[in-house]
């Protein structure tokens, strides 16, 4: 490991320096970023174009992002992959949540919620509850461990089969961040677009350059500075709208704890109008529609359409999905290297609780969006006369996010004439809420900060893989410092590229493998990772096989069911495939495990190392180190 | 610098004991408010709670997840300022 000469932790009290300054940093951008916004919506007042409003939102926080970019420029290796480590955990929370929390949550979720009712609780809770996981069994170990990415800590841990082990880790973290971040590129094409009126392919351009002035000069250190702006602007912009039509609509500006009463509104609605009911469970039935679109949109003979309603009712889809998402959280790779970047693993449990609660904010408040957005379509929407629908509807009518059709011809909206894009529901609040322009453009200007924040740790943890993992540490161990460092800022321009050449084509494939991301990162990294920490025994050979297998499966169930959903157990969608990946990879691991020889001593001592919550990691040195001589006990000495 | 380091192993074996007995309960209670509830939404549902939620829909969206973020600040903080300090595992400064 090439470590940088002069580059030592900071001590106690420079750290607490260090943290006193940046809550000043935020603290002041957060009260001008109020005032900024209360400045426009008196310029709007006095008549200022929405147009240039739009454009003042995306040009200052654009810049913004820029300038933090260009102020932490760095020339250190440790800098550029972990920010040095001396991110308070406070801080790293933040920018966790702002990496975490992509464009498919700020703008999506709620929609998603909107539309599946109870069902869409998978989401809120499988987003939330891999962060008690994370900091349980994964975050102070992978910091303890200490090195720069997770194919770093697959490697070393199965050190046996070190090149091959650290080539399959690299190539499942280059699939999976390259599905997302492709998804966060398009969000931003998308926010751009319905906001701002500009063309989806330059939107998509111009979020680019706004990832890459970051991510291109500073890489993990400036990310990490401008992750934690973005999170301040994403929660205010989320959290604002929703309270204020709280306010219009109970009387109480607390939406969190009112949407209780638009729930119980929203049955009544139901009943009077016999509608499904919203908070009944379990209500969906397995189908390929999405495969027969994806399969049209590339030119292919779609399947047969196939509906399979056996398991309507059963809770197992639920509670599968749900834990797929908590293991794929946990093994997200921009996620975990979040962890490398704090000071200390007693630091990580503390960061993990931040990250949680920061991300909880905006996860509490999603379904308060959907309930309050669907009381007010139950109510003054559906079943009006189509002719005097609020004021509201026109404009998202216009953009086709809305369509009414008068199916009977009777002049009124039933609820099945009425079919509504998910993202609307967040879109459209400011309006429905009678607030300014001003605030619809904080909105997009928080979707923006919510797509690039994600992208920005994805293109990093993609880069690094390449550069670090396969060029540094698999093709060319002594390549010379500079040429690895160049050759990061290349791929990030190199994957920034290809996730810009695969979001234009706006593929419905693109939106499905990101849902499916998380079920190859339960499938390969989870238990890779977790035995490596809490099993001694775990070796190289049955980590391997775990990843293979766990990734083939996951593939077969994945594919099989998203084409034919007759394929299928218990009802588990595609989207649950993780499921039986991680299933594989747990009983090969084991199994492949415990018939070949133990890992060395060396290794296993460096498993005790691991769990220790204090000092530095002493790794094996590579080649013929100590460790290499099998039985060697430590001797006595320090 | 270079060499490993020594390994208290008993006391480590202690350590990691305790940490198990702490991670294990915590994990329990992650299952139970994750897992029990869903499969009785349907009939929770009919209980209206606060404001007028559906009781299974409030553990889901608000209860569950609040539980979450408790959960991990115990664990941190146990850790670090009880179970570390128990077997001197603190920051040397």
């Amino acid at each position: 490991m090439a470590q940088e000469a002069g580059y030592t932790p900071l001590t106690r009290t420079q750290l607490s320096e260090f943290r006193r300054r940046l809550a000043r940093y935020y603290g002041a951008f957060f009260v001008f970023l109020i005032v900024f916004t209360l400045v426009l919506y008196l310029l709007e007042r006095a008549g200022l174009p929405h147009r240039f409003i739009g454009y003042a939102f995306i040009f200052l926080t654009l810049a913004l992002y820029a300038f933090i970019g260009i102020l932490n420029f760095t020339r250190r290796l440790e800098e550029y992959y972990v920010a040095g480590r001396r991110v308070p955990a406070i801080f790293n929370g933040m920018a966790t949540g702002a990496d975490w929390m992509s464009a498919a949550s700020f703008i999506s979720m709620a929609g998603t919620l909107w539309l599946l009712g109870y069902d869409g609780l998978a989401y809120i809770m499988g987003w939330t509850g891999g962060y008690v996981l994370l900091a349980l069994l994964f975050a102070p170990y992978i910091r303890k461990f200490g090195q720069y990415t997770i194919p770093d800590f697959v490697a070393t841990r199965y050190g046996e089969r070190a090149r091959l082990a650290r080539f399959i880790a690299a190539i499942c973290a280059i699939i999976v961040s390259l599905a997302y971040v492709t998804a966060q590129v398009s969000g931003v094409g998308i926010v751009m677009s319905r906001f701002f009126g500009l063309d989806y392919r330059v939107g998509v351009f111009v979020g680019l350059a706004g990832v890459l002035v970051c991510s291109f000069l500073g890489g993990m250190k400036s990310i990490t500075w401008t992750q934690v702006a973005q999170y301040i602007i994403l929660i205010v912009a989320y959290l604002i709208p929703v309270t204020f039509l709280s306010a219009k609509l109970t009387g109480v500006p607390f939406p969190q704890l009112m949407y209780g009463k638009a729930l119980s509104e929203i049955t009544q609605l139901e009943q009077a109008m016999n509608l499904s009911s919203y908070v009944q469970p379990f209500k969906q039935a397995l189908s390929n529609a999405s495969a027969i679109q994806a399969f049209q949109q590339i030119g292919l003979t779609p399947p047969q359409p196939i509906t399979v309603r056996d398991w309507v009712g059963t809770p197992w889809q639920f509670l599968a999905f749900t834990l797929c998402l908590m293991a794929g959280t946990v093994g997200l790779p921009h996620i975990l290297v979040r962890y490398y970047t704090v000071p200390s693993p007693k630091e990580a449990r503390i960061s993990v609780g931040w990250s949680l609660l920061f991300i909880w904010l905006l996860y509490v408040t999603a379904p308060a969006y959907a309930a309050f957005s669907r009381w007010e379509v139950l109510q003054n929407v559906v079943g009006q006369p189509i002719s005097a629908l609020p004021e509201w509807t026109a404009n998202w009518i216009r953009t086709g996010l809305l369509k009414i059709t008068d199916a009977n011809n009777d002049g009124i909206l039933q609820f099945s004439e009425l079919s509504i894009n998910g993202d609307i529901v967040v879109l459209a609040t400011p309006e429905i809420a009678g607030l300014p322009f001003t605030i619809a453009a904080l909105v997009a200007a928080g979707g923006l900060a919510a797509a690039l924040s994600t992208a920005d740790g994805l293109l990093l943890v993609i880069s690094t893989a390449v550069a670090h993992d396969i060029y540094a540490k698999i093709i060319d161990p002594n390549a010379p410092y500079g040429r690895r460092f160049l050759l990061s800022r290349i791929m990030i321009l190199v994957a920034a590229f290809i996730a810009a050449l695969l979001a234009i084509p706006q593929f419905a494939l693109i939106v499905q493998l990101v849902a499916w991301a998380f079920s190859l990162a339960a499938s390969t990294f989870f238990p890779v990772v977790l035995l490596g920490i809490f099993w001694k025994r775990a070796n190289a050979n049955g980590a391997i096989a775990g990843m293979l297998g766990g990734l083939i499966a996951c593939f077969v169930y994945m594919i099989g069911n998203y084409i034919d959903p007759r394929f299928n157990v218990l009802g588990l969608s595609h989207l649950s495939a993780g499921i039986f990946g991680m299933l594989a990879n747990f009983i090969l691991l084991i199994v492949v495990s415990l018939a070949t020889a133990p890992a060395p001593k060396y290794i296993q001592d460096m498993v005790d190392q691991l769990r220790i919550p204090v000092g530095e990691m002493h790794l094996p040195a590579p080649g013929p180190a100590p460790g290499t001589a099998p039985g060697v006990a430590p001797a006595g000495q320090d | 610098m270079t060499s490993t380091p020594q390994v208290d192993t008993s006391r480590l074996e202690a350590y990691w004991r305790e940490q198990w007995r702490l991670m294990l309960t915590l994990l329990v209670i992650w299952f139970a408010v994750t897992y029990l509830h869903p499969p009785f939404a349907a009939s929770l549902n009919k209980i209206k709670i606060l404001t007028g939620f559906p009781l299974g829909y409030w553990l889901a969206s608000q209860f569950s997840i609040t539980v979450y973020v408790i959960l991990i600040f115990i664990y941190a903080l146990t850790m670090n300022n009880v179970i570390d300090k128990k077997y001197g595992y603190e920051e040397e400064e």
